[in-house]
Formats: structure tokens, sequence, C-alpha cells
């Protein structure tokens, strides 16, 4: 069985979202990992490659375009399986380019597609998966009543694990040209990190107060490596930026760690939160619904508690 | 110019959900049907370039692949502005079934500019506005948070992977709009709701090309221990039990 994986790269890194889809694909019987990786990468990322790769990695090394062009990448998916052969199974770590491009992959290989999955297949012939449905209220048992498969994974399902097996080597195409779009302008966002595939969030409410009051906040992200995050009344009153609302309208994360700073819990918040290992709540409400969802929980007064963190964080370190 | 929204029709948000007694089928009564969150900010947003290019605009017909019980959330659709709505009877089973009735509907009836949600609240699948684009051949943008109408361009925003980027782009367009696309969705006013009585709704047969997966069964949520409280007075201690015992610092 030949299982493909993809990513790009987003300055000149592979996310670990991809580690996650080789080991996801390496653990099934059978099967022989042929992946590739579309972008420029830095040079300590082919030894990343060498540490937790399998299989054959191929690299296609050249810069991609501006904005996200669908036809672009399906051009290059299409010329490698043209010359490497189509794959039986494909397996993709959880990002928004792969959310868009997994769909599609499916339908080109007459592939049933899954998204969201949440653990290794029950069984590979019929294809049967477990999934979140209903914005995480439930588990639902997907079966494909198609020989192939293309499973788009949640984040942090499982963890790469190290094997050193895989064989990297450069591969080229003649790309695709996207016409009839004309770029005006550019943006990058000021925080590097993107929430779908940050670690540790820390997460800011209404209870914060006000932007004024987001330093320890900020402090405290950063003293964890973490990315900073909100909820929706912050991110629709603009005390902070959309970006960084999540919630079912919002990104749905799945960090080790989530830390909901003055956030009562709105079913609407949990939805996007649920994939999270370990849950944080630090409410001066005793009976806010996040106290329910939350793994760890102080009930105090952010304002008071956010510096005794930061301290006790950077003393860590 | 002509709109389409494809709509979604899902439980409400704050709804309950439980298999009957087969574990293999949600129980469906008692559930209140909601306007996907999404698709109803992509409706809003129609309804406002509407509203700002007066005269541009010819019609916003929003267009559902659902069973009958859907066209409640289309009349809503029609209350809030649409113009008129279309109903593709089948009940879909994947995203595949529902991206090709949609997609056999556009070729039949084509739309300059299609909106579809980033993601309905019920599967959470992401995919039937890509895979549209593929079956239909429409030039598809993902990630939308914002669309503007300029001289018979279409100006979109679009925030992915981290980049924010403003495109010119020319119709036909399939729009997969998300957060940021308009911020309050619109509710029916009366005099919406009295126009929607009369507004035209047509049903449609379906294609039925059959679907490439189904759920086979459901399974609750592994049960949650309660939360292991901290007291303020000694909240430097989270950082030590997040180290030592959870090992996520």
């Amino acid at each position: 069985m030949k299982t493909f994986v993809f990513t790009t790269t987003r300055d000149n890194k592979v996310p670990r979202s991809f580690f996650e889809a080789l080991t996801y694909g390496g653990s099934l019987e059978g099967s022989e990992i042929i992946a590739l990786v579309a972008g420029p990468l830095s040079q300590d990322q082919e030894t990343e490659m060498q540490k937790f790769g399998r299989g054959q990695i191929f690299h296609f090394n050249q810069a991609l375009p501006q904005w996200y062009d669908t036809f672009y990448y399906l051009h290059l998916i299409q010329s490698f399986f043209d010359e490497k052969g189509e794959p039986d199974l494909v397996v993709l770590g959880a990002s928004e380019i792969n959310q868009v491009l997994g769909p599609q992959i499916a339908l080109k290989l007459s592939a049933g597609y899954v998204a969201r999955v949440i653990s290794l297949p029950i069984q590979q012939a019929p294809w049967r998966v477990k999934r979140y449905a209903y914005s995480g209220k439930i588990i639902s048992h997907v079966e494909l009543k198609t020989e192939k498969a293309v499973f788009l994974l949640s984040a942090n399902v499982l963890s790469p694990i190290e094997l050193g097996a895989g064989n990297f080597e450069l591969w080229n195409a003649l790309p695709a040209k996207g016409e009839g779009v004309e770029v005006l302008e550019i943006k990058r966002p000021e925080s590097k990190q993107l929430l779908t595939e940050a670690r540790i969030i820390v997460s800011g409410g209404r209870g914060m107060r006000g932007p004024e009051y987001w330093k320890p906040l900020e402090e405290l992200a950063e003293a964890l490596g973490g990315a900073t995050a909100c909820s929706r009344p912050v991110s629709d009153e603009g005390w902070r930026p959309h970006h960084e609302h999540v919630g079912q309208t919002g990104k749905i994360v799945a960090p080790d760690l989530y830390i909901a700073c003055g956030i009562s819990g709105a079913i609407q918040h949990l939805a996007g939160i649920s994939g999270s290992r370990v849950i944080v709540a630090i409410n001066k409400d005793p009976e806010a619904p996040i106290f329910q969802a939350a793994h760890y929980g102080i009930v105090g007064d952010v304002h008071k508690v956010l510096p005794v963190l930061v301290e006790a964080a950077r003393r860590l370190k | 110019m002509k709109i389409a929204v494809c709509i979604s029709n899902v439980p409400d948000t704050t709804t309950r959900i439980k298999t009957d007694a087969s574990g293999q089928k949600i129980d469906l009564s008692g559930v209140q049907w909601i306007l996907n969150p999404w698709d109803e900010l992509a409706l809003t947003r129609a309804i406002e370039l509407k509203e700002q290019n007066v005269g541009m605009i010819d019609e916003i017909v929003v267009v559902m692949v659902a069973p009958s019980y859907g066209e409640a959330t289309l009349r809503k659709a029609l209350a809030v502005g649409a113009d008129r709505a279309i109903r593709i009877d089948n009940d879909p089973a994947d995203s595949y079934e529902a991206a090709f009735e949609l997609a056999s509907y556009f070729a039949d009836q084509p739309a300059d500019l299609i909106f579809t949600g980033i993601e309905s609240a019920d599967f959470n699948g992401s995919a039937t506005g890509a895979m549209l684009s593929l079956l239909a051949g429409i030039r598809f943008m993902p990630g939308v948070s914002g669309v503007f109408l300029e001289g018979g361009q279409t100006i979109v925003h679009q925030e992915i992977n981290g980049m924010s980027l403003r495109l010119k782009v020319s119709p036909p367009l399939i729009l997969n709009v998300q957060k940021g696309i308009a911020i309050v969705p619109r509710i029916p006013a009366m005099r919406g709701i009295m126009a929607a009585r009369t507004k035209p709704l047509t049903v449609l047969s379906p294609k039925k090309a059959g679907a490439c997966a189904q759920v086979i069964a459901y399974e609750s949520l592994p049960p949650k221990a309660a939360a292991k409280m901290i007291e303020e007075d000694n909240a430097a201690m989270l950082i030590e039990v997040l180290h030592n015992e959870a090992k996520v610092i």
C-alpha cells in the first residue's frame, strides 16, 4: 500500500503536523511512505527530516505562490502522481492548506475523504476511522465505500516518533502558472506561531477587562514559548485581532496546553478547544462552565494570578 | 451579477447531541435547526454587497441540499434578504454527495459569486466548497475574510496559513468564507418575514451521486474527571503541576 503525505513549508520550516502524518502513515500495516514537501527549507530542517522521516521524502525546493492557489498545488501533486504513481492512501497533517487540498485530492483519486481523524484506522478494508462531529460533542465512526482514502488528521492526535529511516531527495516539476489573480497587498501577522499549530496557547476573555490589561497574558505566553489567543467577545470588541479568536466560528485549536484567562467557557468557545490535551481555567466565577472543561483550575482574579504565573514560568526556564 | 449562497441546516450550537436507541443515528427529535453560522455570515455579506452596490447585483439565491425540514431555515434566509431559495431534495451522507448536487445545480444555473461557509457545524468536514470547485471547474478562493466589488472586479481578502492578502480576481468564483466576512449576522425583520412568504422556494429533484463515506456508529466522548483546583494564593503551584504532573511545559 502506497501512502502519500504532503506538506508545504512555512518560514523555511516543516510543520510538526507533517511528522504526525508521517508517523500515522508509517504505523499502518503494509504502508510504504512516499511524501512530498513543497517550498524552501533551512539546513537544520533537513536534519529534522532525517530524524523523523520514513520512506521516501521528496523535496520540491521552489518558492511557493504568494497567494493560496489551489490550481497550483493540485497541478504539482498531479505531476508527482504521474511520475511516482497514484497512492492508495493519503494522510495529511492538520493545516489550513491541507484542509483545502484534501477534498480535491480525494476527488482526483476517486477516494473517500475523512477530515479531522482522531485515531488510527479501526480497520483497513473497508476503511473505518474515528472523527469528531457536531463541533466536538460526539465521536463518529466513518466507513468508506471506496478503496482509496484521504485522511486529514486532527492536530495533536499522536506524537511524531523518531525513526531516522527516511530517504530525502530533491524532486522537481514545472509548476502551473496561476493566472487571473492580482496580488494587491500581502501582510504578515505580528505573531510568528500559527494558533492551529501552537503547542501552548494562553487565551484571554472578557474577564481580562480590556485590551490595556493584556501585558501579563502576553508575558506568560512568551515565558512558556506559546501563542496568545482570545474569545469571541474580545475579538468582536476589537480588543484583539480577529485571527486570535478561538472558538466555533474562529480557530479550532488542539495544543498540549490551553490556558483560559477570564473566559467563561460558552459552548461556542469550548467547541474550538475540545481537542486540547490539558486545559487550565482561571476565572473569578467558580460556576463558570470553563471549569467543567478544564483539567486544572484556579478560582481567582486573573490580574493577581497572571503575574505570579509569569514569575514562576520564568523561574522554570 | 448573480450571487449564490450555499447554506446548510444544522442543529443549534447549544443542542445536546445524543444518539437514538440504535447508537448509529443522531436523535433529531427536539433539535432546533439553525442556519449554519458561517453561511449566515456569508449571506449577510451578500446582502451588504447588494445594498452597497445599488443596481449591480440582480439577485441573491440561497441553495440548500436537505430534506424538507430544511425549508424553515431557507425561509429564514429569505426573510433576512435572499431573493429566492432552492432546495435540492437529498439528505447527503457526506461532503461529496452534497458537492455533487451543488455542482449539478450550478452547471445548469451559473452564478458569478458562489459563497460557501468554511465548515458546517454538524459534520465539520470543511470539504464541500473545495469539492464543488473542482467538480464545477470554478476558481476556489479559500480562507476568505472579506469581499468587495470594485468596477466589475472582485476584491478578496484571504487569510490563510498565517498570511493576510488582498487579491483582485474576476468572477466566476467560489468564495469559501470564514470569520471576518461579516461581523454581525442579519436577523429577519418583520417586513422581511412577511416578504419571505411570497418569495419563491423551488424544490429540485436530486442527482443522487451516492456518498463515498458514511457514519456507521457514534461514540460518546470519554468522561472527564473534575478539574484539579489550585488555591489562588498558591497560584505558582500551577506552573509546577503543569511541568511535573501534566508534563506539558
